[in-house]
C-alpha cells in the first residue's frame, strides 16, 4: 500500500479534544524533564525538585525516554539510592 | 492458673447475636485495622479465638467488647465473612448478661417474650397507679379536675408523689447497676490474673470514667467520625432529661408556664431536640441497613429505639397540650409517658441495652487500672 | 468504523482453540502433530499468554520466555496451525452434524502484517506516549508500537483510540506496511471442537481501597514486581515508581483478592505464595542488599519441590511474618507504613517499607460467556467454567465438543496448565475422530458422557 492511508481514515474518526490535550500535556512535561537535563545528569529527586514535575511523573516519562533512547541511565549517588541519568545528545 | 474449655460457648453466644465466627482463619486483618485497638488490649480477632476455644472465664474478664463502638471496618474487611463487628456486639450483650446476677438480662435478651412480657407489665401497673391508686388515695382523676378548667398537672400528679416514686425506681436502678459494676470489677480486676491494683491507682484514674461518661471519646477514634455526634447529641439530652426529671423534678415540673427564655423550657427544649435528632440518626440508619453497624438489629436494639422515641413523642406531647391548655389530651399524654418512660428505665438501665451507659465508661476505667496492676506475689486471694 | 467487512469463504478445521496462551498453545501443537488442523484465536496482538511475560518459572527458576517463545514460534511456523491475532469471537452455534460454526471479527491492526519487517521505525516516528500495558503501565509506549520485543507475530500494531492521526509512522515506514484503510474482518470457521484456554484475570486490587493500590505510587501489584525483574524490565533495574529509589525494604502482601470472601473471591488463587517467594528470592539476587518480608496467613507449598523452594527463601533471609496486612498508610517521602497483627506473637505491629508488593489473585475470565451461543456454559460456584466431573470427565464443558485447557477451569500453575492442555488434546482428538465417524450415520455423540 502505497501513498497516504491517514487521509482515508480522517474521515472516519476523529480525534478526541481529550487525547490531544493529554498529548500536549505529555510533551510538555518531557520538555520540562530535559530542561531539568540541560546541565548535565541527575537523580530524579533532583529532576523533580528542578523541573516542578512530581516525580512519580518523572519516573514515568523519564523511563520513557530512556526506552527511546532519549536518555541515559549513569552511576548511583553516593547514598547509593538514586541513579543519575542524562541526556544521550550529551554523550 | 487452670483454664477449663467449653465448647458450647459458641451455642450459648449465639443467641445474643448473628455472626459465622467459626469461619475466622487468623488473618488479622479486623484488629490491625481498627483504631481502638491497642496494645494490650487487642481485639477483636483475639476475643474470636476465645470465643473458638471456649475460654469462658477469659472472655468474661475481656473490657475489650466495651472498648468497640462498632464501626463494622473489620467486619466489611473480613475475608472470611466471619462478622466480627457483630461478635464484638454479641459479646456486649453476653456480658450485661453475665454482670447481671438477677438472670433476667439472658432472659430478656434472648427471649423476646420476656422482654416485652415485662415491658408490657410495668406499663399496665403504672396506668393502674394513676387510675386506680392515685384516685384512692384521694387525687381525683380528669373530671373534676379538668371542671376546675386549665391544666392542673400537679394536681393531676401531685408533685411529692411522682417525685418519690423517680427516688424509688432510681434507688432499685441505681442498685441493681451497682451491684452489676461490682460483678462487673470482681471479674475484670479482681478475680482474673495474678494482680494488684493499688488504692491510689483508683482513685488517680477515677476521672477516666467521669470524662469517658460524658465525651467518649473512643467512638470518636472510630474512622467513621458520623455516628459520634449524634450520639452524643443523645446521651447528653437523655441525661439532662433524666437529671430534671429525678433530680429536679418540682423544678421542672411546674404548674405555671414560665416564659420561653426560662432555663427550664430552654433545657427542656434542648433534651428533646438531642434526644429526637440522636433517635433520628439511629432509627434511619437501622432501616437503610447501609452500614454494617446497623446491619444486624437485634429485638433489644428496636425495643429501646421504639421506648425512647415513644417517650420523647409522649414529653413533648405533654407540653404542647399543657401550653395550649388542653387538660384530658395532657393527662393521657403523661400517663402514657410514664407508662413508657418506667418499664425503658427499669428494664433498658439495668439488664439491656442501656446498660452500656456505665458499662462501657467503667470498662475504660478497668482497661486503666489494668495497665497499672503489678503482679500478685501470693496466689490468689 | 462500522463497516465490517464479510469474508463470504467459510474455513474449515478440526479444532479451534480460544485463547493463545501456553495452554492454548501446548493443546494446538499436540493436535496439530497427530495431524489435525487447529485455529488459535487470540484476542491480544500476540499469543503467549501470561506466561511470556513473567521472568522466571517457580520452583526451578527457568527462564520463562524461554520456555515460552519456542512454543510460540513452533506453533506459529506449524504447517497445522493457522494462529489468528487481534479478534474477537463473535457468535458459536452448533449445526445438525454437532459441528460448531465459530463466527471470528478480526479487527485492524493497521498494519500489513505481510509486510511489516518489525523494525520499529513507526515506533519511533510516532509522538504519542500512552501507559505500556505490557509492561503494566510502568512504563510509556508509543501509539504505533510493537508489543513486546518477543511478541509473536512481531508486527507493529497502531493503538488507533490513542492516535492523533499524524500520519508520522505511515512516512516512516518503509516497506509501506501501514495501513489505516484497514477495516474488521469477520469470517466464519466450521470445527469438529473447541477448546476454551481463555486463562484468567487478575484481581484489581485498587478494590481493597486500605491497601492504596493506584492512589500510593510505590504500591505494586505483583506483576508489575514481574516485569521489574524480566530482561526487557522497564527502568532496565528495580526502582520504586514513586521517585525512582533503589529499594532497601520490601513487602509482599499475599492473599490480596484470594481467599478473600469480602471481595467475592473465597478462594486460594493457588500460585501467588510461590510466585511471591520466587520473586523474593529474584530480588535477593537483583538487588543484595534488599530486604524482603513476606506477610502470609498460610503458606501454600503443595507441589513438588514447592516446600523446598520456601525454605531455600528462608535460608535466604527472606522474612516470613504470618498475619495479613490490616492498613497500608503512605509517608511523605513515600515510603509505605504496614499495619498487621503478627498473629505468632499477637501484637499489632507498625513496620516501614520502600515498596509494597501485592500479590494478587487469579480471578475467572469472564469474557466467554458473553460470547453469543455460549451463554449456556455451566459454570462453577466460582465463575471458573464447571468440568463434568473432575476425576471421570475432567476439561469436558456441558455442550458437547466443547472443552477447556489451563487456568479456564480454575487456578492452577503452569505445569498444571500445560498438563491439562495435554490431557484435553488427547480428548479432542479422540473426539474428533469419534465425531468424523458418527455423523456419517448418526448424530449421537456417545463419547460425551463417558
Amino acid at each position: 500500500m502505497s501513498g497516504k492511508t491517514i487521509d482515508i481514515i480522517k474521515q472516519k474518526i476523529k480525534v478526541p479534544d481529550a487525547l490531544r490535550q493529554r498529548h500536549k500535556e505529555y510533551l510538555a512535561l518531557r520538555k520540562r524533564i530535559r530542561e531539568a537535563l540541560a546541565d548535565g545528569e541527575a537523580t530524579i529527586p533532583e529532576i523533580a525538585a528542578k523541573s516542578g514535575v512530581p516525580a512519580d511523573q518523572v519516573v514515568f516519562i523519564l523511563m520513557t525516554m530512556r526506552k527511546y533512547n532519549e536518555v541515559v541511565a549513569g552511576e548511583m549517588n553516593d547514598d547509593r539510592e538514586y541513579y543519575y541519568y542524562k541526556l544521550k545528545a550529551d554523550e | 492458673m487452670s483454664v477449663r474449655v467449653q465448647p458450647e460457648l459458641r451455642s450459648q453466644l449465639i443467641q445474643f447475636g448473628i455472626g459465622d465466627w467459626n469461619a475466622c482463619y487468623h488473618c488479622g486483618t479486623c484488629t490491625a485495622q481498627c483504631p481502638l485497638s491497642e496494645e494490650g488490649f487487642l481485639f477483636p480477632r483475639k476475643k474470636i479465638r476465645l470465643m473458638q476455644m471456649g475460654l469462658k472465664d477469659e472472655l468474661e474478664a475481656s473490657v475489650e467488647p466495651w472498648l468497640c463502638y462498632y464501626c463494622g471496618d473489620c467486619s466489611t474487611s473480613c475475608p472470611r465473612d466471619a462478622n466480627p463487628g457483630e461478635l464484638m456486639m454479641s459479646l456486649r450483650r453476653y456480658l450485661t448478661s453475665i454482670y447481671d446476677w438477677t438472670g433476667l438480662s439472658k432472659k430478656f435478651y434472648t427471649s423476646e417474650l420476656w422482654e416485652l412480657g415485662f415491658i408490657i407489665v410495668f406499663a399496665i401497673l403504672v396506668v393502674l397507679s394513676f387510675l386506680v391508686l392515685l384516685p384512692s388515695m384521694g387525687y381525683h382523676f380528669t373530671r373534676e379536675l379538668t371542671a376546675q378548667g386549665g391544666v392542673q398537672l400537679n394536681a393531676f400528679a401531685p408533685i411529692h408523689v411522682v417525685e418519690t416514686f423517680d427516688w424509688c425506681m432510681a434507688a432499685v436502678v441505681a442498685s441493681l447497676l451497682i451491684s452489676n459494676i461490682l460483678r462487673m470489677y470482681y471479674k475484670i480486676i479482681w478475680k482474673y490474673g495474678n494482680m494488684k491494683v493499688s488504692l491510689w491507682v483508683h482513685i488517680r484514674e477515677f476521672w477516666l470514667l467521669i470524662f469517658n461518661f460524658a465525651v467518649q471519646p473512643k467512638f470518636n477514634k472510630c474512622d467513621d467520625k458520623r455516628y459520634w455526634l449524634s450520639h452524643w447529641f443523645l446521651m447528653s439530652g437523655y441525661t439532662i432529661m433524666f437529671i430534671v426529671i429525678v433530680v429536679y423534678l418540682p423544678w421542672f415540673q411546674t404548674q405555671k408556664i414560665l416564659p420561653i427564655w426560662h432555663p427550664q423550657r430552654l433545657l427542656g427544649y434542648y433534651a428533646t431536640f438531642g434526644l429526637l435528632f440522636g433517635l433520628f440518626v439511629a432509627i434511619i440508619g437501622r432501616i437503610q441497613r447501609k452500614d454494617v453497624k446497623f446491619l444486624f438489629s437485634h429485638i433489644s436494639d428496636w425495643l429501646f429505639l421504639a421506648m425512647l422515641t415513644l417517650t420523647a413523642i409522649t414529653g413533648i406531647l405533654i407540653h404542647i397540650f399543657r401550653i395550649n391548655g388542653m387538660p384530658l389530651a395532657t393527662y393521657i399524654s403523661y400517663i402514657t409517658h410514664m407508662a413508657v418512660l418506667v418499664p425503658m428505665i427499669l428494664i433498658e438501665v439495668p439488664f439491656s441495652k442501656w446498660s452500656h451507659l456505665a458499662y462501657r465508661p467503667f470498662a475504660v476505667y478497668f482497661q486503666q487500672l489494668k495497665r497499672y496492676a503489678v503482679p500478685r506475689e501470693s496466689g490468689h486471694p | 468504523m462500522e463497516d465490517i467487512l464479510q469474508d463470504s469463504s467459510v474455513k474449515v478445521a478440526d479444532s479451534l482453540v480460544v485463547g493463545g496462551g501456553i495452554a492454548g498453545l501446548e493443546a494446538a501443537l499436540n493436535l496439530a502433530n497427530t495431524g489435525q488442523q487447529v485455529v488459535v484465536v487470540e484476542k491480544d496482538l500476540s499469543v503467549g499468554g501470561r506466561m511470556i511475560h513473567l521472568s522466571k518459572v517457580f520452583p526451578t527458576l527457568d527462564c520463562s520466555a524461554c520456555i515460552t517463545t519456542p512454543k510460540v514460534s513452533e506453533a506459529a511456523r506449524h504447517p497445522h496451525i493457522n494462529i489468528i491475532t487481534n479478534c474477537e469471537l463473535k457468535q458459536i452455534s452448533s449445526d445438525e452434524n454437532s459441528y460448531w460454526h465459530v463466527r471470528l471479527q478480526i479487527n485492524p491492526r493497521y498494519v500489513n502484517e505481510s509486510l511489516c519487517t518489525g523494525c520499529q521505525d513507526c515506533e519511533e516516528a510516532c509522538p504519542v506516549v500512552v501507559r505500556d500495558e505490557y509492561q503494566y503501565n510502568l512504563v510509556g509506549r508509543k501509539a504505533a508500537f510493537i508489543p513486546f520485543s518477543i511478541a509473536s507475530p512481531r508486527v507493529a500494531a497502531i493503538d488507533i483510540d490513542n492516535c492523533i492521526l499524524c500520519g508520522a509512522c505511515e512516512k516512516a515506514c518503509g516497506p509501506g506496511a501501514i495501513d489505516f484503510s484497514q477495516e474488521p474482518v469477520q469470517t466464519e470457521w466450521v470445527v469438529k471442537s473447541i477448546i476454551i484456554a481463555t486463562g484468567f484475570k487478575l484481581f484489581d486490587s485498587d478494590k481493597i481501597i486500605r491497601y492504596g493500590s493506584g492512589k500510593f505510587k510505590n504500591v505494586l501489584t505483583a506483576m508489575q514486581m514481574e516485569r521489574q525483574l524480566v530482561p526487557t524490565r522497564p527502568f532496565n533495574t528495580v526502582l520504586r515508581p514513586g521517585d525512582g529509589k533503589i529499594p532497601e525494604k520490601i513487602a509482599y502482601v499475599l492473599c490480596t483478592g484470594s481467599r478473600d470472601e469480602s471481595v467475592g473471591n473465597p478462594i486460594c488463587s493457588q500460585i501467588c505464595c510461590m510466585y511471591s517467594i520466587k520473586q523474593a528470592q529474584l530480588l535477593l539476587g537483583a538487588l543484595p542488599m534488599v530486604d524482603v518480608t513476606v506477610y502470609y496467613l498460610h503458606i501454600r507449598a503443595f507441589g513438588k519441590g514447592f516446600d523446598e523452594f520456601y525454605q531455600q527463601a528462608k535460608m535466604m533471609d527472606v522474612n516470613f511474618i504470618k498475619g495479613k496486612v490490616g492498613r497500608i498508610r503512605e509517608l511523605e517521602n513515600g515510603d509505605l507504613v504496614v499495619r498487621y497483627e503478627d498473629i505468632a506473637s499477637g501484637q499489632v505491629m507498625e513496620a516501614t517499607y520502600d515498596l509494597v508488593v501485592l500479590s494478587v489473585g487469579i480471578l475467572p475470565n469472564m469474557d466467554v460467556e458473553k460470547i453469543a451461543g455460549l451463554e449456556t456454559l455451566e459454570l462453577d460456584p466460582f465463575k471458573f467454567l464447571n468440568q463434568r466431573h473432575e476425576m471421570t470427565n475432567p476439561f469436558k464443558t456441558n455442550l458437547p465438543g466443547i472443552f477447556m485447557a489451563g487456568t479456564a477451569s480454575g487456578p492452577m500453575d503452569i505445569p498444571d496448565s500445560i498438563l491439562s492442555a495435554g490431557a484435553v488434546s488427547a480428548l479432542v482428538n479422540k473426539y474428533n475422530k469419534q465425531l468424523l465417524e458418527t455423523t456419517v450415520n448418526s448424530l449421537e455423540i456417545t463419547s460425551w458422557n463417558d
